[in-house]
């Protein structure tokens, strides 16, 4: 049986507390519950990174598809300004909302053969939303 | 050595402004009241030279024979006039308790409490905060800066309030975690300001190190605890001497002066001849003369010098090793200031010499430095003002003349030089991060050792924990995703959590690292070692 290793990091300053929005989702369980899921062998991991930057900076968004680890590699950008004047429950309404908006996209572009993505968008959701 | 104090407004309208070098120095002091500016200061070279504009008055104030903490002679030249040499008096802590004139005439005579806080000299009231007089060169407890209009004093770092016995800003760090004190990050000195000093607002040192750091022998410390007699219990010296009786009052109160017998025993090198040059400050204190060079029209160096200019030429030989231990082969040891190794010195084209050695072979001929040579003018003043501890001629016009000359005449170089390089620097100073890659879920994680490129063993890490501390001259260049991904089971998260320039971010970084190791007995999983 394929499991899938769903894994959310975080590029980002203290201030912006992000790494408590991580701690909140680690709490879902979330990692291990996409690893015992198959959505077909084509993609064996989905990394996403929380890039918490100054739009200043012009950092571009990296998505990556890794044929070799059949890994999908992808930032997720905000915006370090907004996120400094938000209050937590803030930050976690915000990080939720884009990851399930801006996910299922990027991975359904790649037309990848016999992986269900709308499988993975409900569990993403149903996963994801826990913490709001 | 983060943030600093750059804005003290008080209600009546008084503000005092600073701003600081990218060594954290004060580099420039501006107090004003409503659009009247009352005083302007610039500082250089850790401010030992400064210039201060006060009532539309300009002084310039150098420290020769040493930093504002531990000098004992301070030229000042006010406007265009001649410079006037004084002679600061200080208690084991370096506070200053008095200031003679070059004439042996007490100028100044100051008192403090325990904490620091001013008091009158004679009846020991304390003066209330918003009533502290003027100092005469702006210093006092403990060498620091006193704000006399704020009731604070300025000790680099924080500002100081001694009638709290607190600082008004916490320590960035703490201190000694080893100890309850450490963790009350407003005290002063580990809230024992009778042994301890606080230099820069940001380390308590010992009382006598802190007063003179270049002396470091067992000797300086009997000098210090009977300095604390002179100082702090008020012997005989401020009442029973006549202080405007030259050789009444300082003759007297040479026996007092147990401070100036050690004074000049404290430094190591003098040792040889500590008897002599401490007969000879006496003299001078007595006597407002020097040795029998006093009796000389030209200014006669201290035989050391001499000494090294008479040794023998030698041929310069290949230098062995680098840096300040460079050696010269056959050439004896180097260049001390001690007679032996002075004799075996070897004669070096100046271009070949250190600027220490420039310096002082400027002084023997009594030429001034080349304008460029900034190095050489800094050492210069460093000798004169040893030169005059160890009996020099400070009654002679020619003394203040070659002061005059060659420190005053580095002023006229050095500032537009100091500034341009601080602007330069600040211009240079990248933003650098402390960064801390943090487990992103509870797994194993790899154990980084030197001399090992890959990990040599796992270890356990919970959500959240330490895995790396690190800094990153550019945050641009930042990790890859896969890199975060694929350290241990389920990867680390990169976490910014300080930004400054590179020495801060360094000293952060190696903070973080020396306290988790204080903590936990090792070092964090992802560094091999402390910077």
């Amino acid at each position: 049986m394929m499991a899938f290793r769903f894994n959310i990091l975080a590029d980002f300053y203290w201030e912006t507390n992000i790494d408590k929005v991580l701690d909140l989702l680690s709490d879902t369980g979330y990692r291990r519950f996409f690893l015992e899921q198959n959505y077909g062998s084509s993609l064996e991991g989905l990394t996403v990174v929380l890039m918490c930057q100054d739009p200043n900076l012009k950092l571009k968004q990296r998505i990556r598809l890794s044929k070799k680890e059949r890994k999908i590699y992808l930032d997720i950008m905000l915006d370090l300004n907004q996120f400094m004047g938000l209050i937590q429950k803030e930050r976690e309404k915000i990080i939720v909302e884009k990851l399930l908006s801006e996910i299922p996209p990027i991975i359904a572009k790649y037309k990848l053969e016999d992986f269900n993505v709308s499988k993975f968008e409900m569990d993403l959701q149903s996963q994801m939303s826990k913490i709001l | 050595m983060l943030s600093r104090p750059v804005r003290i407004a008080d209600a009546a309208g008084l503000v005092a402004a600073f701003t600081y070098n990218d060594d954290y120095d004060r580099a420039t002091e501006l107090i004003t009241k409503g659009t009247a500016t009352l005083q302007a200061k610039t500082f250089f070279a850790e401010g030992k030279y400064e210039i201060a504009t006060e009532q539309g008055q300009e002084k310039q104030r150098l420290y020769l024979d040493g930093s504002p903490y531990d000098a004992s002679i301070v030229v000042e030249k006010e406007g265009s006039s001649a410079p006037q040499l004084y002679w600061l008096h200080r208690d084991y802590l370096g506070s200053i308790t008095h200031i003679s004139n070059n004439s042996g005439n007490l100028a100044a005579e100051y008192s403090y409490d325990a904490w620091g806080r001013l008091r009158d000299a004679n009846s020991w009231q304390p003066f209330a905060p918003d009533a502290m007089p003027e100092l005469m060169f702006g210093r006092g407890y403990t060498g620091h800066e006193h704000l006399t209009g704020f009731g604070l004093i300025h000790m680099n770092a924080r500002l100081y309030d001694p009638v709290l016995g607190r600082f008004l800003a916490p320590d960035p760090q703490v201190a000694d975690p080893g100890s309850t004190n450490g963790f009350n990050r407003y005290a002063y000195a580990s809230n024992n300001p009778l042994m301890f000093v606080d230099l820069d607002g940001e380390q308590t040192v010992d009382g006598n190190s802190g007063y003179n750091g270049n002396t470091g022998n067992s000797a300086y410390w009997n000098q210090s605890m009977a300095s604390m007699n002179y100082g702090i219990s008020g012997s005989a010296y401020p009442r029973t001497g006549n202080p405007n009786n030259p050789n009444a009052g300082y003759g007297g109160g040479g026996a007092n002066f147990g401070g100036g017998l050690n004074y000049g025993g404290g430094y190591s090198w003098e040792s040889g001849a500590a008897g002599a040059i401490v007969s000879t400050l006496f003299y001078l204190f007595s006597s407002h003369k020097g040795s029998a060079q006093l009796e000389a029209t030209n200014i006669v160096l201290d035989p050391r010098y001499s000494q090294y200019h008479a040794a023998k030429p030698k041929p310069l030989q290949k230098p062995v090793g680098t840096g300040a231990a460079t050696v010269y082969a056959g050439g004896g040891k180097g260049l001390r200031m001690d007679n032996t190794r002075v004799a075996t010195a070897p004669y070096l084209p100046t271009k070949e010499l250190t600027a220490e050695q420039r310096a002082r072979r400027y002084i023997e001929s009594l030429e001034a430095p080349p304008v460029n040579d900034y190095s050489a003018w800094y050492y210069q003043s460093f000798f004169i003002g040893d030169w005059m501890r160890a009996g020099g001629d400070c009654a002679q016009g020619n003394y203040l003349s070659m002061v005059n000359n060659m420190c005053f005449g580095l002023l006229c170089v050095i500032p537009e030089c100091r500034v341009a390089g601080v602007a330069a620097r600040e211009v240079a100073a990248v933003s650098v991060e402390q960064y801390t890659l943090r487990a992103a879920e509870d797994g194993f994680y790899p154990v980084m050792k030197r001399g090992f490129a890959n990990s040599q063993e796992l270890t356990w890490l919970n959500k959240g924990d330490v895995w790396k501390f690190g800094t990153t001259k550019n945050p641009l260049t930042r990790y890859s995703q896969s890199y975060l991904d694929n350290i241990g089971e389920f990867g680390v998260y990169y976490k910014t959590e300080f930004t400054g320039t590179l020495k801060e971010a360094l000293t952060v970084e190696r903070m973080k690292i020396l306290n988790f190791r204080g903590q936990n007995g090792f070092l964090p999983a992802g560094n091999k070692m402390v910077k």
